[in-house]
This record gives C-alpha cells, sequence and structure tokens, in this order.
C-alpha cells in the first residue's frame, strides 16, 4: 500500500478524527496531532479490522492525546503515568454549555467520562465503542450503562 | 455536529438516552472548522511516516544530536569575572567522574555483567552492535534524517550542593516470562473451564512480534481467555446463560449483548471463596498472593478481589506495579479477571550511584530521555520507593541529597490503584505506540557541531539549565530488549516543585545500551 492509496481509504476519517482531538485539546493542536494520528495508523495499518477503521483510529487518537496530556502534565506530576490515560474531553469545555453537567462530569472517572464521550460525541455502537477502548462489546456495553447510570445519577444531586 | 450524522449512522440508538443527548449538546468541537486542515494531511502523514526510519530510531538520533548540542553549549567560551567558566566545569566533571570511580571501586566482587539489554534490536532483528545494524542504521540516516523532528529545548541538569555523593546498594528484580506462557494460559483456561483453539487476538495492538498475542474462546460472545505480552483476561459476560437481566429497555444496539442490570445482590461468592480462586489462579498465572494482601470489594452489580504484587525486600513490601483482579456478577459468577503471566526473580543486591552521579548520568544521552512509559525503553513506571526498602544504601533516605529529601518522599503525589476497583481490568500500558512524541517539527537554523554536520539544516534548540535541589528514591519499572520487565532502584530529579527526570540508579555495567 502506498501514502496514496492509505489517503484514499482513510482521507474520510480526517474530519471525525479531527473533531474527536478537537473535543479534548487545544484546537491549535488539531492539525499536529491529527497528523500523528495517521502517521502511526499508517505504520500500524495491518491491525485495522475491517469495517472498524474508525474506531481503531478513535483509539490511536486516545493514546496521542493521552501521550500529549502526559508531557504537558509530566514536568509537575512525577506519576502521573500511573494514572488511567484520560482522554475525554474535559469539563471545563463542556462547562460552556451546560455548568451542571460540568459538574457533573468532573466527578466521573476517566475511564466513565471516556466511554460517555464515545457514545455522546463521537456516536458510536456498543461494538464500536469496544473496537475502540479494546474491550469486549458485552464489557462495553456494560460499562456504557453503568457510567451513563451513575452521570444520571450525579445529574439528580 | 457530531460524528453520529457523518459517517457511522447507527448511533441513534445510543444517544436516544437523554444522558446522553445532553452530553452530546455540548459538544466541545461545536466551534471547529474541520475543513481548514490541510487536505493532504492523511497523505502527508502516511508519506512522512513511510520515510522515517522508525519512530525509536529517529528519537535516538534526536537525543545525540541534542547531546553535542549540549556539549557545545558547556564548551562555548564564557567568562566571568575574568575566569573561563569552562574550567570551573571541568573541575566538576572531574569530581562527578571521581565518584563514579568510587562507586566502581565499591562493587568488589560483585559482577558488572551486564543483566539485561535496552539495545533497541527488537524491531530489526539485528544485534544493536552489529554490522549489519550499522549499515541498516546509516541507510535510515540518509533516508530519514531530514524527517527528524528535533527539540527545541534541551535541558541541561546541574546538581546543587545539597546533593550527595555517597553510593550504597539495592535489590534489582526481574519479572521473566514464564517458559511457557501459553501453557500457563491454557491451565487457567482448564480452571475457568475456557475452551478452544488459541489464535491471534482480534484487536492486538502490540508492537512485539513475538505470537505472544492470543486467545482462546469458548463460545464466540460468551466467554474468553486472551493473553497479549505478559498479560492476561478472562471475560465471561453471558448474559441468559448465567442468569442475568436483560434490560428491556436499553437501546437495541445494547440488547444485542444483553444489557446486564442489577438484580437482587446475593452476596456472592462469599468473601472466602472468592480469594480461594483469585490466589488458585493467580498462582497459576505464576504469582502467590495472601490473602491478607487482597482487597475486596462489593457493590448491587457485583462484588471483586483485586491487589497489587508486592515483593519482600528485606522484610519491606516493594509495589511492582502489576496489578491483578477478578470480578463476579451479582449471582457470583466469575466475569471478569486479568492479570500478568510470569514470575518474579530476585536478582540480588548491586551498588547504586550517588544522587549527583545520577545528575550526570541524566546529561547522558546514554540514560537521557524519558524511561517512562511509552519510550524506546518502553514499560518503564517510576513508583515512589516506600521507605526502608533501600535502608541498605544509598538509594534510601539516608542517601537522598538535602535534608528535605526524606519529606519529599513522602509527599509525592502518587496515584495510587485503588485496593479495590470497579474495573475489572486495568489496562497497563496506555501508550503501545512506543516512543514519546517528538517535539515541534524544526525549522531552519544552525548546523549541530560536530560529526553530523553534513545534516543541514538544524533547528537551534535552546539549552536549558535546571538545578537539581532535591533527588527521590523511586523503583522504575524497564522493559527490556527481550520483553523482560525489570524492577530496578532509580533517581527522581527534581527542581522545587517540578520533576525533570528518572534515571535508574544502578552502577554503570548492569544495563547494556
Amino acid at each position: 500500500m502506498t501514502p496514496a492509496e492509505f489517503s484514499a481509504i482513510y482521507r474520510q476519517y480526517q474530519t471525525p478524527i479531527a473533531k474527536f482531538l478537537a473535543r479534548r485539546v487545544e484546537f491549535g493542536e488539531v492539525e499536529d496531532l491529527c497528523s500523528e494520528v495517521f502517521e502511526i495508523a499508517w505504520t500500524k495499518r495491518s491491525q485495522a479490522a475491517e469495517g472498524f477503521e474508525l474506531p481503531w483510529l478513535y483509539r490511536i487518537a486516545s493514546f496521542v492525546i493521552a501521550n500529549s496530556r502526559r508531557k504537558t502534565a509530566g514536568r509537575s506530576r512525577l506519576f502521573s503515568t500511573l494514572s488511567i490515560a484520560d482522554h475525554a474531553p474535559s469539563a471545563e469545555s463542556i462547562a460552556i454549555a451546560d455548568i451542571a453537567l460540568a459538574d457533573a462530569w468532573r466527578k466521573l472517572s476517566a475511564a466513565e467520562r471516556g466511554i460517555l464521550a464515545l457514545a455522546a460525541f463521537e456516536g458510536l455502537r456498543v461494538d464500536q465503542i469496544a473496537a475502540s477502548l479494546g474491550l469486549t462489546p458485552n464489557a462495553a456495553s456494560i460499562r456504557l450503562h453503568r457510567a451513563r447510570t451513575k452521570l444520571a445519577e450525579l445529574l439528580k444531586d | 455536529m457530531n460524528e453520529k450524522n457523518e459517517n457511522l449512522g447507527s448511533a441513534d440508538d445510543t444517544t436516544s438516552d437523554a444522558v446522553l443527548a445532553r452530553v452530546s449538546a455540548t459538544d466541545p468541537a461545536a466551534g471547529f472548522d474541520a475543513n481548514a486542515l490541510s487536505a493532504t494531511l492523511v497523505e502527508e502523514a502516511a508519506a512522512r511516516a513511510a520515510s522515517t526510519p522508525s519512530r525509536s530510531f529517529a528519537n535516538r538520533q534526536t537525543w545525540r544530536f541534542a547531546s553535542k548540542l549540549a556539549e557545545a553549549y558547556q564548551a562555548r567560551p564564557r567568562f566571568v569575572l575574568g575566569t573561563s567558566v569552562g574550567a570551573v566545569a571541568s573541575v566538576a566533571a572531574f569530581a562527578v567522574l571521581g565518584s563514579v570511580a568510587l562507586n566502581g571501586g565499591l562493587t568488589g566482587n560483585q559482577s558488572v555483567n551486564p543483566l539485561f539489554s535496552v539495545a533497541e534490536n527488537s524491531n530489526s532483528g539485528l544485534a544493536a552492535n552489529s554490522t549489519e545494524s550499522k549499515l541498516a542504521e546509516d541507510s535510515a540516516i540518509a533516508g530519514g534524517v531530514n524527517d527528524m523532528m528535533l527539540p527545541f529545548v534541551t535541558n541541561h541538569y546541574i546538581a546543587s550542593s545539597g546533593l550527595s555523593s555517597d553510593g550504597g546498594s539495592a535489590h534489582i528484580y526481574q519479572i521473566a516470562a514464564l517458559a511457557d506462557p501459553k501453557a500457563a494460559l491454557e491451565k487457567i483456561a482448564d480452571e475457568l473451564n475456557v475452551q478452544g483453539e488459541l489464535r491471534k487476538g482480534q484487536y492486538s495492538t502490540l508492537t512485539s512480534l513475538k505470537d505472544e498475542s492470543a486467545s482462546l474462546e469458548n463460545v464466540p460472545g460468551q466467554s474468553s481467555i486472551s493473553m497479549s505480552d505478559k498479560n492476561w483476561w478472562y471475560s465471561a459476560w453471558q448474559g441468559e446463560s448465567k442468569d442475568m437481566n436483560c434490560d428491556n429497555e436499553a437501546p437495541a444496539s445494547e440488547k444485542d449483548s444483553c444489557m446486564f442490570v442489577p438484580g437482587e445482590s446475593t452476596a456472592k461468592p462469599a468473601k472466602a471463596d472468592a480469594f480461594a480462586q483469585f490466589i488458585k489462579v493467580m498462582k497459576i498465572s505464576g504469582f502467590d498472593f495472601d490473602s491478607k494482601d487482597l482487597g475486596f470489594y462489593r457493590e448491587h452489580f457485583g462484588s471483586s478481589v483485586s491487589a497489587e504484587y508486592t515483593i519482600n525486600a528485606d522484610g519491606q513490601k516493594v509495589n511492582t506495579g502489576l496489578f491483578f483482579s477478578m470480578w463476579f456478577d451479582a449471582s457470583g459468577n466469575l466475569v471478569s479477571a486479568g492479570g500478568t503471566l510470569g514470575t518474579v526473580i530476585d536478582k540480588g543486591s548491586f551498588t547504586t550511584i550517588s544522587a549527583k552521579d545520577a545528575i550526570a548520568r541524566a546529561n547522558d544521552e546514554k540514560w537521557s530521555g524519558y524511561w517512562g512509559m511509552g519510550s524506546s525503553r518502553s514499560g518503564g513506571i517510576a513508583y515512589d520507593m516506600k521507605s526502608g526498602a533501600a535502608s541498605d544504601g544509598a538509594a534510601g533516605s539516608d542517601g537522598v541529597s538535602s535534608s528535605d529529601s526524606v519529606e519529599a518522599i513522602a509527599g509525592v503525589a502518587v496515584d495510587p490503584m485503588p485496593v479495590a476497583t470497579a474495573e475489572p481490568y486495568v489496562e497497563a500500558t496506555p501508550e503501545p505506540y512506543g516512543e514519546p512524541t517528538a517535539a515541534p517539527a524544526p525549522g531552519k537554523g544552525d548546523v549541530m557541531p560536530g560529526e553530523v554536520t553534513s545534516v543541514e539544516p538544524q533547528p537551534s534548540p535552546s539549552i536549558q539549565e535546571i538545578t537539581i535541589d532535591k533527588v527521590t528514591v523511586v523503583w522504575m519499572q524497564i522493559l527490556d530488549s527481550t520483553g523482560n520487565t525489570w524492577i530496578v532502584p532509580g533517581y527522581a530529579l527534581w527542581s522545587g516543585e517540578n520533576m525533570y527526570a528518572q534515571v535508574p540508579a544502578i552502577q554503570d555495567g548492569l544495563i547494556e545500551f
């Protein structure tokens, strides 16, 4: 596969990936990180499961974001590497539109925010979420349900 | 507008939920214009990746380049009050080297044969120092140097006067792979009544190509057991077959997998029974646990047992960063488990370098770089070394630089794993893509002095001098070239409230580069 052939297949995912990134990082960082996502995708293109290219790209993007955030935080937080990688949109970015939701969002774990974001913002099906997170569909379904239930309960408070 | 309306087209079921809809309405990307991005971004990225020899290779060259610049920076003519700073620097360097030599003398009859290698030979399959490897490297330089992304800022560390020059000793541990991990996996599968054929994991993103990724599936979608690298996990969400409740109100896509909703908790399994099963299964994976080291957590969805494996080092428990867990549903059925396949070997006590030597080591390209996860020396995690864990030497509190360092250890902001977690499986390596992300792309600038003057144009990164005023001792996990994990003592270097680097504290020669 040549880069041009790769581009012919993957170009359609540029906008979803860019928006995925835009929800999670500063807009000014999107283009660089987007390029990085597709660089990695090229090097690992043989691992993409047919029909699940976009969730696979989201998975790569989530690692790229986590790396970026970790590097940013790493200078002041020695053990940031021990945290579960948080690649969900921040509560601050949500607060612009819904302050109460932002408060609840902040109280969720990184994993809960991540799976909810994939469903709500990226609009993924459960099997796509599973592929994106490296889970079985059942595990993804359960985690999504629990995260959604928890968020609903937090919003009641 | 988010992607559900663009090309996925199947999210209505999930987003119909009021909560998700409310979240969706706050889309942080609403003001983002994706059309403003380059139309050729994907092709350019692929072309760039295709022409770059390897990200780890480029990263290594980056450090070589940065080191040369640092040397040139130190050698630059500077005069303060009529005295050449270069001369002062030479005296300081001698002092450091003298300390290293002293440590070397203290090793006595201790072997300094390499314990393990972090040479980057796994990708090419060539020995790191072989002629073939160097030829390949030279070829890669010619082909990919223009694509290297070099740092604009290089840190140069300076030891404050309060840092200790005393060395000491500490144990080194190897988490070795089992001789036949697949056989162990099959034993676990037998224990958990999973049957099937080993096959390559569908979503494996491992960079290792040792056929380490495999899985067994009993009935697709019902129960499975998998391994990748040295981790394994079991999943058995069986819906109706395990008397779970299907949520009739659940969105259609979730009905496909029989949405689990909490029923009445049966308080099963009993804590003692859960512990017994945990200990039995984890023993097969190569790790012995005592029930008093296990955490237990129960909620209306079920219950879980989890634990971090610890090493007993001279009477002190040392965390390994290896986490094991089991999760049971509300009826007491095991639905998820995971851990590591391997065995911990105490390689004995070895000499450690002093805090001052650690500063010099951080400035050495061979040692510098990020030893944490995602680097070319991937797999590394630094843990706060528990008080007393290295009390037999300088890596312990006595060996730590300034007087406030002991307090600093206690004050380090560690994110501990919860004793009990709602997550049945914690991904240990969130960065499977290896090396740290390169710094911003270079602009045109000065040509690097020294042996790579033929490389141009080059950026002109600035040198940032950082005075290290304290060090803390940590345990570091390092993944060697063969995939084995090592737990070694290390130093974290601090300036004020910021940590700038981590370097292994073990004596020279034990790690082969």
